[in-house]
């Protein structure tokens, strides 16, 4: 079996670092708008409570191991420790505010005085709710979050359509950046389900988790399954709208970014539900004669796709909306140096890291792996000025995109970034203590 | 202004609905066709993994035999040698032990005075399991009655049924499949101290003793059956 190496402590530096960043830059700017600052503020939050579960995640793998099946951990192992439950606890959390998103951003879809006290009620009481229900059920229902999406998902996909085909018939390129956004935001939400998108239509995911619930005797409960089959369904119908939007599109305006990058998730898709549909024997056997393990190339390709798409290719895209939106201020000369490094450092995070990957399976010596990380480091070093302005060359609000859009006095009350950040400040701490507290006192994994 | 009350909508226009609703419609079809799908697998996974019905196993048995005799003199030690691979092993059976049986020409007359023999299976590379204490790999005699040796070759095996738990058949039978285990030579010394007749041979007419090893491989298939 190849030994993959895992890829969730890079997401974790490369998440925190980004969320981490993107506080600080808004924090700083006092010139953006308040429904600018509210995206940025949870997008910032999203990725702090992603990369604070992917530390908690790490910290399981290096002391218990991961599993070769999906990288996942083994539960009976891993139950009932403070860094599972707090790793639970702040995907949940993450899970919530990325629900509410879409009611924010690109659009405040409420629009009223009151919307960022129903931001910061909604995250709080979910939150609470969540943590509460998951600690006194022993995380039998865990995944019951994913019915939140379901809204968003709604504003997301309507959103996309409905800018898409006013673009196509006014031929308005203005209108592009709109149905993007609402297609990045599906991708980043969404991305891992989507590229399980044909098993899905031909119902073939419900076997694999048949197998991981024969495979650790643990019975997830019907919410649970709920949950999981609800992620996987609104990835699936997704990934559906955005492939036949953008061949659309393509026919009508031509081809763009966007469009391939979603043909490549759509492709990656359709060549995962034929690796799932040849590896069915293998699924099957736990239930039919005894757990068969995954061909290595199997677990490589997931490795390559899914797992490569949530934990890496995620924050670089958020790092996009964030940068390309302007979300963060990127005119303003004092970020500009932060905003390079960050790009800079991420992207070169990430190909060091798919470097290492290849390496792993393939047998290339350390010498050219070395000398094509150098290559890398020279070619973003020597690009550095020109990756960056083509990400923020072109960027613009929304605002500034489509004012028509906007109510004249649509929320632009101000915007309190303190009261926001110290409202999610005492959630991350809220779970880090109950967290302890549960786990110290012997009540979970019982 | 009909346009450009439209276009303040951020969600629908009048052409955006028709595809936005078979979108949704779309999704909540699959929804729905997976939902099924999932239910029906949560039930069968909740019954397979909530009971594990009892499993008895049965053995049928089938010996090969093999002899070898040797005349060994006294005080002399010799080792005798059966290749397993000289068996022939029917299909669907495995070695699950064996068998070897050590007896003296001598029998016990009027001197009664029998010849000291004793045998051992020597540990080497044949596949057995041989620290397993219902092994028997030594013995000593010199009352003329056979020295029987055993050696348990496959695991956890005794030639007994058995009941076992297990959430299907293919797992039930999982310990009872295994190759590999009965592979190699089984080695006996031998070995032979002449007692003369009532302590007295003056002519040294009682100095040899021949040796007969009888070894018994079992060999076993199993069979299955649901007890409840």
């Amino acid at each position: 079996m190849v030994e993959i190496q895992s890829m969730v402590p890079i997401a974790a530096v490369v998440d925190l670092v980004l969320g981490i960043a993107t506080l600080s830059i808004i924090g700083r700017s006092k010139i953006e708008s308040s429904s600018n600052r509210i995206a940025g503020c949870m997008l910032g939050w999203i990725l702090i409570f992603l990369g604070l579960s992917y530390v908690m995640t790490a910290i399981l793998e290096f002391r218990y191991g991961a599993q070769s099946e999906f990288s996942s951990l083994d539960l009976n192992k891993v139950s009932g420790t403070f860094a599972f439950t707090t790793k639970n606890l702040l995907l949940s959390a993450a899970l919530v505010l990325m629900a509410l998103l879409p009611f924010f951003f690109p659009f405040r879809i409420i629009d009223r005085g009151w919307d960022v006290w129903f931001l910061i009620g909604a995250a709080c009481a979910a939150t609470a709710f969540f943590t509460t229900f998951h600690l006194l059920s022993d995380f039998n229902h865990i995944n019951l979050e994913n019915f939140l999406h379901v809204p968003g998902y709604l504003i997301l996909v309507a959103m996309y359509i409905r800018f898409i085909t006013t673009e196509v018939r006014d031929n308005d390129l203005k209108l592009r950046k709109i149905s993007m956004v609402a297609g990045l935001l599906l991708i980043g939400i969404h991305g891992e389900t989507m590229t399980y998108w044909l098993s899905q239509v031909l119902s073939l995911n419900d076997y694999f988790f048949q197998r991981q619930s024969i495979q650790t005797a643990l019975n997830p409960s019907l919410a649970s399954w709920g949950g999981v089959n609800m992620r996987l369904t609104l990835g699936t119908g997704a990934i559906l709208v955005l492939c036949a939007g953008e061949a659309w599109r393509t026919y009508k305006l031509g081809i763009s970014p966007f469009g391939v990058l979603t043909f490549i998730i759509f492709i990656i898709g359709f060549i995962a539900g034929i690796a799932d549909y040849a590896v069915m024997d293998i699924v099957r056997s736990c239930y039919e004669t005894s757990c068969q393990d995954f061909p290595a190339a199997y677990s490589i390709w997931y490795d390559f796709t899914s797992e490569a798409l949530v934990y890496l290719y995620t924050p670089i895209l958020f790092m996009f909306i964030l940068l390309h939106y302007d979300i963060v201020d990127t005119k303003r000369e004092e970020n500009r140096w932060l905003i390079r490094i960050i790009v800079i450092l991420m992207l070169l995070i990430v190909s060091s890291t798919i470097l290492e990957l290849i390496q792993s399976f393939l047998p290339i010596p350390d010498m050219i792996s070395s000398a094509a990380l150098a290559i890398v480091v020279g070619v973003f070093i020597g690009w550095e000025e020109k990756i960056v302005s083509s990400l923020i060359e072109g960027s613009a609000s929304i605002q500034e995109t489509v004012p028509d859009f906007i109510h004249a006095n649509s929320g632009e009350q101000e915007f309190n970034f303190k009261t926001f950040n110290l409202t999610f400040g005492c959630i991350t701490a809220f779970i880090f203590v109950v967290s302890l507290l549960f786990t110290g006192l012997g009540v979970m994994g019982g | 202004m009909v346009p450009a009350q439209e276009t303040r909508n951020p969600l629908f226009t009048k052409e955006s609905r028709t595809p936005t609703i078979v979108a949704f419609s779309l999704t909540l079809l699959l929804l729905v066709v997976t939902v099924g799908d999932f239910m029906d697998d949560l039930e069968v996974t909740a019954a397979f993994t909530s009971k594990s019905p009892e499993w008895r196993i049965d053995f049928d048995t089938q010996n090969e035999s093999m002899q070898v005799v040797e005349t060994l003199q006294d005080d002399e030690t010799r080792n005798v040698e059966f290749d397993l691979s000289e068996i022939n092993v029917p299909e669907g059976y495995l070695i699950g032990h064996i068998e070897a049986i050590v007896t003296s020409e001598e029998v016990e007359g009027f001197s009664g005075q029998c010849d000291s023999v004793a045998a051992d299976i020597i540990e080497n590379d044949l596949t057995a399991q041989w620290d397993s204490e219902e092994n028997n790999l030594s013995g000593q005699d010199s009352s003329c009655m056979p020295i029987v040796l055993e050696l348990v070759v496959y695991p956890d095996y005794n030639g007994e049924s058995m009941v076992v738990s297990a959430i299907n058949e293919y797992q039930a039978l999982l310990n009872w499949t295994l190759d590999g285990w009965g592979d190699g030579v089984l080695s006996i010394d031998l070995d032979l101290d002449v007692n003369a007749p009532l302590g007295f041979d003056p002519i040294g007419s009682d100095t040899d003793e021949e040796i007969t090893v009888d070894v018994t491989v079992t060999m076993f298939s199993v069979s299955i059956e649901k007890t409840d």
